[in-house]
């Protein structure tokens, strides 16, 4: 069998990857002297490790490499991927839940997080409440907005008893 | 199957006759079927050297066939409508030896696998003898092990990791049944010594409160044993639900050809749920109740023993009624578990191929199937209620005449002045608590074989042969160079209709083997027993030089890796499915895998990247992402034998070509056995091998087999045929 593509290199180099950034607009990622421009920055594992395994895609979405951890780049290029990684990734963190009732056949959530208080609103809560990893929990909602609880266990007793009714 | 001792007395007589001595007849098989195509006996006996075939006639003994054995060079089982025939070759001409009806399949197809042992060229020793005799006794043990303690001893088993806590929450249930008998006595005393005239207003209050007490005392005890009981009987049930998820995971496949998975499905959810019944509402109550009875039993003899001598008259009654019934539902329950079963099983399909229900806009009549179905279990339950709903107000009409009984002698005896008023008070009182109890105990009738039969279901599963993974004596063969050697092989889901035969093939370290033949030929078959999902009926796999029914199943099949046809994702994350079959694969690795898979770049792309949920057979992705997926799976295992099974559909240009690469760079230093569609990668393959009707008949590198113009030339000519009218219509 023959082979047309060579295998891409598996990792980047971290000692020769560089971002800079100007604001408002995307990154520019030098790695070995090549430069991208308006470079797209993405988590292999979003939800499991949010600071490592972090991919690189140039203006085309196409695939340029990866690199294991962030703390292994220069300070500056350090901030623009967190920079990046908190453009792309929104996800609020529940602090407190109010209240949880139903109401026909949707059910809401009256919560306070670290970007503000809201409610969350869904429709069955098999397909919408999801336990991820033990007390870990992620919420979507109707139109597929995130939450997020990093760890049932420093909610208040209140809140975690409420929580752990539904999931 | 028959031993010698079992024939009838006058046909060994007869046998003797014969050239033949008795003590050496080998087996025996009866059939139902008499040479004329009535129903009678006929007998196949194997004696020495010798096959006969013998029936009755007018109270003789007749031989229709008497074979040596050496003539006969195969045996086979010829299928017909109602019935099946016997035949053997002899001479190059098949002869029909007999007929049986369908009852003595099985019986006929272990004879002829035993007799193809005897005429085959290794004639085995009489080794098998004992093993007739231990199968037989199998079954007799299994058709004992429905006795209900049985399944009462193996439930034991279950609580006793956890003795202790059971003790506990004995002593208290037990401390809560003394407590019961107080409230009454204090009834008595009320009645008696405070409520009579003149009355003694002094004692009312503190007779007043002890009641109160004895009742919070009550209350107390009934939450606490309530929780306890509880709840070892949900962790008893969860001990069940392990023992039976184990089992099934290691069971054979075998087992998932004749049994549904949905009806495995209903045993899982429903079965175990029963043995949590048992531990949370049967056994707790059926303990305090028979406290109960003991107690009030006692007490009421303790005050007047002629009164409690009557209450015993309506028992007997009572217990005798319960059994017959109890007898009489089970056969109900027994149905209406069958219907159930059947019931999950085709909701399962149903919801499996709903795909192909809606392209067919066959809603409507899957709707109306399932219907039929549940009405089934909806008459199977109506007659199970039907009875129960009757027989329970007549044992509680039973039950009454006790008081009334009691009224009338009780009622004299307060007259002559022989017993207090308040003493038939608090008799009263506890008779209430008595046949309380007695009417649990007896409705005990109605759920008590519901619950035996699904527990019973339940240890018939626990109970069945799971897959030995380390046997005895297994060679442990942790590194395989991949040489993988057939020797006449020859395999049959039923031993008398072999699916592959004769196979015989070597395959080199590292070579890919296109696996090449309509379907149906055995290519799958193949592919089987090499992972011993069945083992050969004849002749030998061997790895490395080993056979692999001596190999270490856990070496065996963790060094053969398999990409299916249909890719299958459990549910869980990429990076789960992607690590399964290494669980302790670093991410580094992980992604190594994926990227080799062509999978790295989709998979980052996707939303939660590795972490994405990927939902039953991974719906979320396409085709080509789920095959590449399993092929990242297939690279990370590392295995040392490939198994891979094409895709029949072809998908895009692109994608295909990505899988090509993917599936290029898997196979690299692998032994591959490819399960082949299309033409590229029977170009590549090293070696082809054509499968037909079981049967290996043409072996050989793409253009050998395309110069030889066989049947290989053909299948190639027919696939371009396809396909250039495919591009036609395209």
């Amino acid at each position: 069998m023959q082979l047309d593509d060579p295998l891409p290199s598996s990792f980047l180099d971290p000692a020769r990857v560089r971002l800079t950034r100007v604001p408002d607009v995307p990154p520019v990622l030098t790695v070995d002297g090549q430069t991208y421009e308006d470079v797209r920055v993405r988590l292999a594992f979003p939800l499991s490790d949010e600071r490592k395994y972090v991919a690189f895609f140039d203006a085309d979405d196409a695939y340029i490499g990866m690199i294991i951890d962030v703390t292994a780049l220069d300070a500056q290029s350090q901030q623009v991927v967190d920079d990046e990684l908190r453009w792309r990734y929104f996800t609020p963190r529940i602090v407190r839940i109010n209240r949880m009732w139903s109401k026909s056949d949707r059910s809401y959530l009256d919560v306070e997080t670290d970007r503000g208080a809201t409610t969350i609103a869904f429709k069955g809560i098999r397909d919408h409440i999801a336990e991820i990893a033990p007390g870990r929990i992620v919420i979507t909602d109707d139109h597929g907005n995130r939450y997020e609880i990093r760890d049932v266990h420093h909610l208040d007793r209140r809140s975690r008893r409420l929580i752990r009714a539904v999931v | 199957m028959l031993l010698a001792s079992d024939l009838p007395e006058t046909l060994r007589h007869a046998i003797t006759a014969l050239p033949v001595r008795d003590g050496a007849i080998r087996f025996a098989c009866r059939s139902d079927l008499a040479p004329d195509g009535r129903l009678g006996d006929t007998y196949l006996i194997v004696a020495e050297s010798r096959l006969l075939v013998v029936s009755q006639a007018g109270g003789r003994w007749v031989t229709h066939h008497d074979l040596a054995l050496a003539d006969i060079s195969t045996v086979t089982i010829d299928p017909l409508v109602g019935s099946s025939a016997l035949m053997a070759t002899v001479a190059g001409r098949p002869r029909r030896l007999l007929r049986f009806t369908y009852a003595g399949s099985k019986d006929f197809s272990r004879a002829v696998e035993l007799l193809q042992g005897l005429i085959g060229r290794d004639a085995r020793p009489d080794a098998w003898l004992p093993s007739i005799r231990t199968e037989q006794a199998q079954e007799t043990e299994r058709a004992a092990r429905t006795v209900h303690f049985r399944t009462l001893r193996r439930l034991w088993m279950f609580c006793v990791p956890h003795w202790h806590k059971l003790v506990v929450a004995l002593l208290i249930t037990s401390a809560g049944s003394l407590l019961d008998l107080l409230p009454p006595y204090l009834t008595k005393v009320l009645v008696d010594d405070v409520l009579k005239i003149p009355a003694r207003f002094g004692l009312l209050m503190p007779l007043v409160l002890a009641l109160a007490a004895a009742r919070i005392g009550n209350t107390v005890i009934s939450i606490v044993s309530g929780r306890l009981t509880s709840a070892l009987g949900d962790l008893f049930a969860y001990d069940a639900r392990t023992a039976l998820l184990r089992v099934l995971q290691r069971l054979q496949l075998r087992y998932f050809d004749t049994h549904q998975t949905g009806g495995v499905v209903a045993r899982v959810s429903r079965d175990a749920r029963s043995i949590h019944h048992f531990w949370i509402d049967f056994a707790p109550q059926c303990l305090q109740q028979s406290l109960l009875v003991l107690g009030m039993g006692g007490v009421l003899f303790a005050m007047n023993w002629r009164l409690a001598a009557l209450v015993l008259i309506p028992i007997p009654l009572i217990v005798i009624a319960s059994v017959k019934i109890e007898s009489h539902l089970a056969w109900y329950y027994g149905k209406s578990w069958d219907k159930w079963a059947l019931f999950y099983a085709r909701v399962t399909d149903a919801l499996s191929g709903i795909k192909v229900v809606k392209i067919f806009a066959q809603e409507d009549r899957q709707t109306a199937q399932l219907q039929e179905d549940s009405y089934k279990v909806y008459e199977a339950e109506r007659h199970i209620h039907a009875r129960s709903r009757t027989v329970r107000p007549i044992l509680a009409f039973i039950v009454a005449t006790g008081g009334l009984l009691i009224w009338w002698s009780g009622g004299q005896q307060v007259q002559d002045g022989t017993m207090t008023l308040g003493t038939l008070m608090a008799f009263f009182g506890y008779l209430g608590m008595f046949y309380g109890p007695v009417q649990y105990l007896t409705s005990m009738a109605d759920w008590v074989p519901e619950m035996m039969t699904a527990i019973s279901r339940t240890f018939e599963v626990i109970d069945s042969t799971p897959e030995v993974y380390d046997p005895p004596g297994a060679v442990p063969m942790p590194h395989l160079t991949g040489r993988v050697e057939f020797r006449d092989v020859t395999f049959g889901y039923e031993a008398h209709r072999p699916v592959l035969q004769t196979l015989t093939l070597a395959v080199e370290p590292g070579e890919t083997i296109g696996l090449v033949g309509h379907s149906g030929a055995g290519k799958s078959t193949l592919i089987k027993l090499l992972c011993r999902f069945y083992d050969v009926t004849d002749g030998q796999i061997l790895i490395d030089g080993v056979d692999i029914r001596r190999m270490r199943l856990v070496d065996l099949r963790s060094q053969i890796g398999y990409v299916e046809q249909d890719p299958f994702l459990f549910a869980g994350t990429v990076a789960e499915n992607i690590a399964f079959g290494k669980p302790d694969a670093t991410r580094e690795e992980l992604i190594e895998a994926a990227i080799v898979a062509n999978a790295h770049e989709f998979i980052v792309k996707l939303t939660d990247g590795y972490d994405t949920l990927v939902g039953e057979r991974g719906g979320r992705l396409s085709g080509g992402e789920r095959q590449r997926i399993v092929i990242a799976r297939a690279i990370l295992h590392n295995p040392r034998i490939l198994i891979l099974d094409e895709p029949t559909s072809s998908l895009d240009l692109e994608t295909e070509k990505k899988i090509q690469e993917a599936l290029g760079r898997l196979m690299e230093g692998r032994t591959t056995f490819a399960i082949a569609h299309r033409l590229s990668t029977l170009r590549d393959a090293d070696r082809l091998i054509v499968l037909e009707r079981g049967r290996p008949v043409e072996l050989g590198t793409h253009e050998e087999l395309l110069e030889r113009r066989g049947v290989y030339y053909r299948l190639v000519q027919l696939h371009r045929d396809v396909s250039s009218v495919v591009a036609v219509e395209g």
